[in-house]
């Protein structure tokens, strides 16, 4: 009896699901996934909304971020241009909403490849400065869009065949569509030579050049890609939101996409991302609205406002120090654990 | 059990695909051929003239040893072929083509291929990846079709799976798999280095120092796994290296550097006889 899984090809190797285990969380997974709108109504429905609708904007970043080891601050300008192709064409051309959401994502990808160009030269702290300044350059943009401060979307530009998109269910499963889909696609995009490519590309860029990859090329469809997803997730969030403001796409959100990437995993585009969006956007918003109650009870107001940002930016620091390679990291650590469990190796 | 074992299957490595260059390695007769011929090549740094009108060519199927001292300009001209300087003058041929122009990821895909001095490798990857990523240059796809794993791409990534084995198979790379590279002793990282420019199946492999840092033992294991690429593949190979009892050992000719230009050239027991060399090395 072999003492473990053996793979006798190469593509058994290659696959997702490699273990027994690895089928196991596929139905339990996919079963939840299903059936969630049976158990999760109202707030909780459009939580789960919300955190496939930042799932697929993390992952983006995870690919530019993670895999290519390009910082991006602008990666909710991203996110913007999404939500804002979606607003303007459904407002002004009174295009479908939902069927704009292709759009959405190319228009981020091209705002996302003019965002690489920068990348060419800079590198690190640089390359973050640039991303800041396109940051501010879109979000001062989006504020002259909509000098009203908010754009409503049509309602019925939100409807297909007399299905309402907008909230519950309907938007649910079209959102759990959208991320399988693009989730399964960034997996294999990582396991493929461009996502090699990439992965060398941070590790060391002059031997990546060397080594006979084009540097500024994978660079580009770093960003690219990353702002694809991103404007796919603006597009949904248009659809979600009641109204679009530059708001919901400052600094602070591609600070906090940022910190769901390092968090999470970065470099493990899928599972790291989901496990930072988990702890970062579901985690602290069930656990802020139990928390400045009581943190207001205790008069201190001003902590209970900024509790969010202080707490994110501890946890950033914390896990660039102590866990690079984020939670996925951690879990990995304990599953080996209880793998070898009772021996020590 | 080194003995024992085949190390290296040839029939195998020539897997029949269309985009395969497989005959490079066949067994063929050499061809008396320079492949790579630089010409009066400049390179300054701010005044100081690091390659001082170099014209050295590298003929097919022969070990050629670039030494000389230290700041000789050796790793700077070996820059110049591989594209990663633009030399101020001169020009670089390879197989009569001017490549002065070409960026470095073209010329990889032309048949030159190099290691670096301090084991340039993607510290993040395991052994597999990184052997695999100087496959990259071959690749068949574009993000739409690796984001859906198209049965190309699927072959595809099989065939370099496969070529990346054969190579790990040649430098006894079997046990560090699926190991992290940063974490790997530096007489392994130069070992993945070479498998990861011989996995390109280059025509020469220019090595900038490949000795530097090793112990004894892994500097033997490593000229051993030079000379059996050499003679099974026909491979040939620049060693840019300061180790003399390495370079005279195992090279075909010499050629010798100082303050950027060339001071001697020829074979081995000749060169470190020559009194030029001698006081380039001992000083006056």
């Amino acid at each position: 009896m072999p003492a473990g899984v053996f793979k006798e090809t190469y593509r058994a190797d290659m696959a997702h699901l490699r273990y027994p285990i690895h089928w196991a969380g596929l139905v339990l997974g996919a079963g939840l996934a299903l059936t969630a709108p049976l158990y999760l109504q109202g707030y909780y429905l459009d939580q789960a909304i919300l955190f496939m609708i930042f799932l697929i904007a993390a992952v983006g970043l995870n690919i530019t971020l993670g895999l290519a080891g390009l910082i991006s601050l602008a990666h909710a300008a991203l996110m913007g241009a999404g939500a804002y192709t979606v607003a303007m064409l459904a407002l002004k051309a009174g295009f479908n909403a939902v069927l704009a959401i292709p759009l959405a994502g190319v228009a981020a990808a091209v705002l996302g490849f003019i965002l690489s160009l920068p990348s060419f030269k800079l590198k690190g702290y640089y390359l973050a400065m640039a991303s800041l300044a396109a940051q501010f350059i879109l979000e001062y943009f989006y504020s002259l869009l909509a000098p009203e401060q908010y754009i409503t979307v049509p309602f019925e530009t939100k409807e297909i065949a007399g299905v309402f998109f907008g909230e519950g269910v309907p938007l649910y499963y079209l959102a759990l569509a959208i991320t399988v889909l693009l989730l399964l696609a960034a997996g294999n995009l990582a396991r493929s030579s461009l996502g090699r490519a990439m992965k060398a590309v941070r590790d060391n860029d002059v031997a990546a050049e060397i080594v006979g990859i084009n540097v500024t090329r994978t660079k580009a469809l770093a960003f690219t890609i990353g702002g694809f997803y991103a404007g796919i997730a603006g597009g949904l969030y248009a659809l979600y939101s009641a109204g679009i403001g530059w708001e919901g796409f400052t600094l602070l959100v591609s600070i906090e996409l940022l910190g769901m990437v390092l968090i999470g995993g970065p470099g493990r585009v899928v599972w790291g991302s989901m496990l930072g969006v988990l702890v970062l956007k579901t985690g602290w918003t069930n656990l802020e609205s139990s928390l400045s109650p009581l943190l207001m009870d205790m008069g201190l107001d001003i902590i209970a406002s900024t509790a969010k940002y202080i707490v994110l930016g501890t946890l950033i620091a914390v896990f660039i120090i102590l866990e690079p390679e984020g939670l996925i990291a951690v879990l990995r650590r304990v599953k080996e654990y209880l793998r070898l469990w009772p021996y020590s190796y | 059990m080194r003995g024992t074992r085949q190390l290296f299957d040839v029939e195998s490595w020539k897997v029949d695909r269309v985009w395969d260059k497989g005959e490079l390695y066949k067994k063929r007769p050499v061809k008396p051929e320079t492949l790579v011929r630089t010409e009066h090549i400049l390179v300054e740094f701010g005044g100081i003239r690091a390659v001082d009108d170099v014209s050295i060519s590298v003929r097919r199927g022969e070990i050629l040893g670039i030494i000389g001292p230290n700041g000789a300009g050796k790793t700077s001209l070996l820059n110049v072929i591989s594209g990663f300087y633009k030399p101020k003058h001169g020009r670089v041929y390879y197989k009569g083509r001017d490549i002065t122009r070409l960026p470095p990821h073209e010329r990889v895909k032309l048949g030159i291929s190099r290691t670096f001095q301090h084991s340039e490798l993607f510290m993040g990857m395991n052994v597999i990846e990184n052997i695999m990523v100087g496959l990259h240059p071959w690749a068949r796809g574009n993000p739409l079709t690796y984001a859906l794993w198209t049965p190309g791409v699927v072959e595809w990534e099989e065939w370099a799976r496969e070529r990346a084995e054969h190579v790990i198979d040649l430098l006894d790379l079997h046990e560090y798999r699926y190991h992290i590279v940063g974490s790997l002793p530096p007489g392994v990282q130069k070992r993945v280095d070479l498998a990861r420019a011989l996995a390109q199946e280059p025509e020469v492999v220019f090595m900038d120092e490949p000795m530097a840092g090793l112990t004894r033992e892994e500097k033997e294991d490593l000229v051993r796994a030079i000379i059996e690429v050499y003679e099974t593949r026909g491979v040939t190979f620049v060693l840019v290296e300061h180790d003399l009892e390495v370079v005279t050992d195992i090279c075909d000719r010499l050629v010798v550097m100082d303050f950027g230009k060339v001071i001697a050239e020829g074979p081995p027991e000749e060169v470190v006889n020559n009194p030029l060399v001698v006081k380039a090395y001992l000083g006056s």
